[in-house]
């Protein structure tokens, strides 16, 4: 019998919402929680919106004041949507009622997409370079007075993993993935496998980012990349993506774990694929070569057809050459304006190596209410993207089994297939 | 062909960079005459540093091709390692992608943390630090001149990725992994999942890292992790010794080409060894520490035993994480025990870190190679340098110098900060013919 793997909890800051929930309800009502940046003054910078978190209540998200001290701001962001994600499995719960807990803690892994490092976390030896002139005997004795001893914990790329760990006792399987904007849903992926090869009975996913990030906007902006007016996929005035910070969260386990503490499913996973079109860092091929082949290896792993597919949530990122070679694949595999499309960017921004786990999460929800939330910044499709079945409003899935798509630096493409649980 | 068949893992293809040589053959050669590769550092000045020893690579000039060099501006230093220990693995497994089963390659790698080299963070602390602190403003409105669309491939965590990809147009499963010092054994266990799966049939698998920089360095000094034998370079890295004290940098890269078992057999590849099993953990106890009964290492070797379906008695040599640090090494020792029982006296366990020095996220690939070349020479490396044993670890360490062995089956143990535990399994190509 083979195993399938379900969804049992889920958590996600962003933006458009505290907790998914109230992101959700944004996302419906078509509101989008982009807005000018507030971290820094962005005055004569001529990008200057991103999405940012409305309220960032730290303490909420991390307990222990002095691990707090310790962590950057993305890491604190993932670990409160994993918190939000555990608390919604009740997963503690069912745990502190066994007997045997370390066998328990054994087979639950930890899957995170991961930024990296992040500009800002090397400003701690700015003014150290800056005063050196270059003078490495400078350096050396100036260190320990200019940097905080601990400095190399704090921008270690795997702190969220370590920490939800440490913090929950979790200590199966585990990868850090930094792969840029595919991260989340790889990780998802390669956590339904451990679980579908029996490695480990659940599995944390999380994937986080701080992208509104004063360096990382610049470098972006000079790219070409971002909009200074709403992040409108797959519309004829797309210019660029806005980006932004989140993470979410979600609690995978076998259906066989999930029932044995009744827990509630929200979702299946049916797995996914990647492929790489080799093209370069920032380069894509116009054909939507690699989605495709994602796209196609995807149904075909999880022996569907194109035809059952109800909705996809597609990576949509604003840019005219990802969104319209993005189109090209779709129309190629599903034929022209057939299965309906969304894309959620324009709702709380592109938080890169955070979206995947926080957009699954909005299918999830997605499938729930049988409700693809509408493009709400679309006017007119792209002529690239004519043969999209997109629109501002609503539209009702076809059938209950969807799929999300991310795309990301490296010519990544990661296609994802999740559907109702029944 | 069986399905069993399908499912294992040839290992036909091996490339490295290391302080102890260019290739393999060089680095191979003298960890068996038992040199080493920790000295001064001689890239920049450390003079100053409480820490003033590396294993750096050295008088690394390879001849590279314009179009090498080309891809090189897009990604970190540490990336030229990369390219010629990947270079060496294809070469030595005498395949490449070919147009037409480039989407039947993948490509999964551990990759280095510091992302952005230190030039470009003293060209940018000198042009934006103002009283003390950084003008984020400035960046859009006077950093025009500063902006070069290369410094944020640099900065980007899979650039490094993006340049094996690109170079040998590997066009299916791409994957990039950082979990600090078990970054790439975690790549190469993961890398085996995929080829089982059946995603694809090839995979150029691997790790490169440099934190010999300043930064690299001074992150290790503040927390105090490193060796500081400054006058006694060669003896600095002493695992399992009494008087061990901490680990010493290194830098380097090394792949490993993985093909489906009856791919290889059907081309006739010459095979190392069968990857046969990974285990993964987690510890879930302190960042930098392990526990000291060795709980989270327990969990990745029993894992790896049962994936490969190994008996404790069957291993013929582990080739230790053995970091030279009062915790690491302890802890090993003991999961070491907790798992092998009573086999675990008899079984040699080396840690070439004693000659190669800490390879960060390069660790387990080259600990992997050096595990296949010790299957496929029948050479157990030595631990160098220890000469005060530690009561609390009373292994066999293979102290008086490599061995002259037949070695069937050989674990790899990469254990990394944060917690990530990595154990890998490799098996006689012999042995796997006689279990198919």
């Amino acid at each position: 019998m083979t195993t399938r793997v379900v969804v049992t909890g889920y958590g996600c800051i962003s933006a458009a919402g505290e907790n998914a929930q109230q992101a959700w309800q944004m996302i419906k009502q078509g509101k989008s929680a982009i807005d000018k940046i507030k971290k820094w003054d962005v005055e004569n910078w001529p990008c200057q919106l991103g999405g940012e978190l409305k309220d960032f209540n730290p303490r909420d998200m991390v307990l222990d004041r002095k691990l707090l001290k310790l962590l950057s701001f993305h890491d604190i962001v993932g670990l409160g949507a994993t918190r939000q994600a555990i608390e919604h499995s009740e997963l503690l719960t069912y745990r502190d009622g066994l007997a045997e807990q370390a066998d328990f803690n054994d087979r639950v892994g930890v899957y995170v997409g991961s930024p990296g490092n992040k500009y800002h976390q090397q400003y701690d030896f700015a003014s150290l370079l800056a005063e050196s002139k270059g003078d490495m005997k400078y350096i050396a004795t100036e260190l320990f007075s200019h940097v905080h001893p601990m400095w190399l914990l704090r921008v270690l790329p795997n702190n969220v993993l370590a920490y939800t760990g440490v913090q929950y006792g979790f200590k199966g399987a585990n990868q850090n993935i930094t792969n840029h904007a595919v991260s989340g849903l790889q990780a998802i992926i390669e956590a339904y496998h451990a679980i579908k090869a029996g490695t480990v009975d659940r599995a944390v996913v999380i994937s986080y980012d701080n992208c509104v990030e004063a360096q990382g906007s610049f470098y972006y902006g000079n790219a070409g990349l971002l909009s200074n007016t709403a992040v409108k996929p797959f519309d004829q005035d797309h210019d660029g993506t806005i980006l932004a910070d989140g993470a979410g969260a979600i609690l995978l386990e076998s259906e066989t774990a999930a029932k044995e503490r009744q827990a509630t499913v929200y979702a299946e996973i049916l797995g996914g694929s990647s492929m790489t079109e080799a093209a370069g860092i920032f380069a894509l091929h116009e054909d939507g070569d690699g989605l495709n082949r994602a796209i196609r290896a995807a149904l075909h792993s999880a022996r569907v057809g194109a035809e059952d597919v109800g909705f996809i949530t597609a990576h949509g990122n604003g840019n005219v050459r990802s969104d319209s070679s993005e189109a090209q694949a779709i129309a190629d595999v599903f034929g022209d304006n057939t299965v309906p499309v969304t894309a959620l960017k324009w709702a709380f921004g592109h938080t890169l190596i955070g979206s995947g786990v926080i957009e699954t999460i909005f299918t999830l929800l997605a499938l729930q209410d049988k409700y693809v939330p509408g493009i709400a910044t679309l006017r007119k499709k792209a002529q690239s993207c004519q043969a999209l079945n997109i629109s501002a409003e609503a539209q009702v899935p076809r059938s209950q089994l969807a799929m999300v798509i991310a795309r990301g630096f490296s010519s990544m493409n990661t296609c994802l297939l999740l559907k109702s649980f029944s | 062909m069986t399905e069993q068949e399908n499912r294992r893992v040839a290992v036909t293809g091996i490339g490295m960079v290391t302080p102890l040589g260019h290739n393999v053959a060089t680095t191979w050669q003298a960890l068996l005459a038992r040199k080493s590769g920790i000295a001064e550092i001689a890239s920049f000045d450390a003079s100053g540093f409480p820490a003033r020893i590396a294993a750096e690579v050295k008088n690394f000039k390879p001849d590279l091709s314009l179009a090498d060099r080309k891809l090189l501006k897009y990604a970190g230093a540490f990336c030229r390692f990369s390219l010629v220990a990947a270079a060496e693995a294809m070469a030595d497994a005498g395949i490449q992608p070919t147009r037409a089963d480039a989407t039947r390659w993948g490509a999964v790698v551990g990759s280095g943390m510091i992302v952005a080299d230190f030039d470009y963070w003293l060209r940018f602390s000198q042009r934006f630090v103002n009283t003390g602190t950084v003008s984020v403003h400035e960046f859009a409105t006077e950093g025009k001149d500063f902006f070069r669309v290369n410094d944020i491939a640099k900065a980007t965590a899979n650039s490094g990725l993006n340049l094996l990809l690109k170079k040998y147009q590997i066009k299916g499963y791409a994957m990039d992994v950082h979990t600090a010092c078990a970054s790439s054994g975690q790549a190469l266990g993961l890398a085996l999942q995929v080829l089982r799966r059946g995603e694809v049939d090839t995979v150029l698998a691997g790790g490169y890292d440099s934190m010999v920089n300043p930064i690299g360095l001074s992150s290790f000094c503040l927390l105090d992790a490193l060796a500081t034998d400054n006058e006694d370079p060669a003896r600095a890295s002493r695992p399992f010794d009494l008087s061990r004290n901490g680990f010493v940098l290194g830098e380097g890269a090394a792949f490993l080409v993985l093909e489906s078992w009856h791919k290889a057999k059907a081309r006739g590849a010459r095979i190392y060894a069968e990857l046969a099993g990974e285990g993964n953990s987690l510890s879930a106890y302190r960042i930098t520490d392990s526990h000291p009964s060795g709980d989270g290492a327990i969990q990745a070797i029993k894992g790896a035993l049962a994936d490969a379906n190994i008996d404790a008695s069957d291993v013929d040599y582990i080739n230790a994480h053995g970091t030279s640090t009062q915790m690491n090494d302890l802890s090993e020792t003991n999961a070491i025990k907790a798992v092998l029982g009573e086999h675990a006296k008899k079984i040699p366990i080396s840690s070439t870190k004693s000659q190669t020095g800490h390879l960060i996220a390069a660790a387990g690939a080259l600990e992997a190679t050096f595990s296949c070349l010790a299957i496929h020479h029948g050479r157990v490396p030595m631990t160098a340098n220890l000469t005060q044993p530690d009561p609390q670890c009373d292994l066999d360490y293979v102290v008086e110098g490599p061995r002259q062995q037949s070695v069937g089956t050989v674990l790899s143990n990469s254990f990394g900060f944060g917690g990530s535990n990595s154990c890998i399994a490799f098996r006689h190509p012999r042995i796997t013919e006689e279990l198919l």
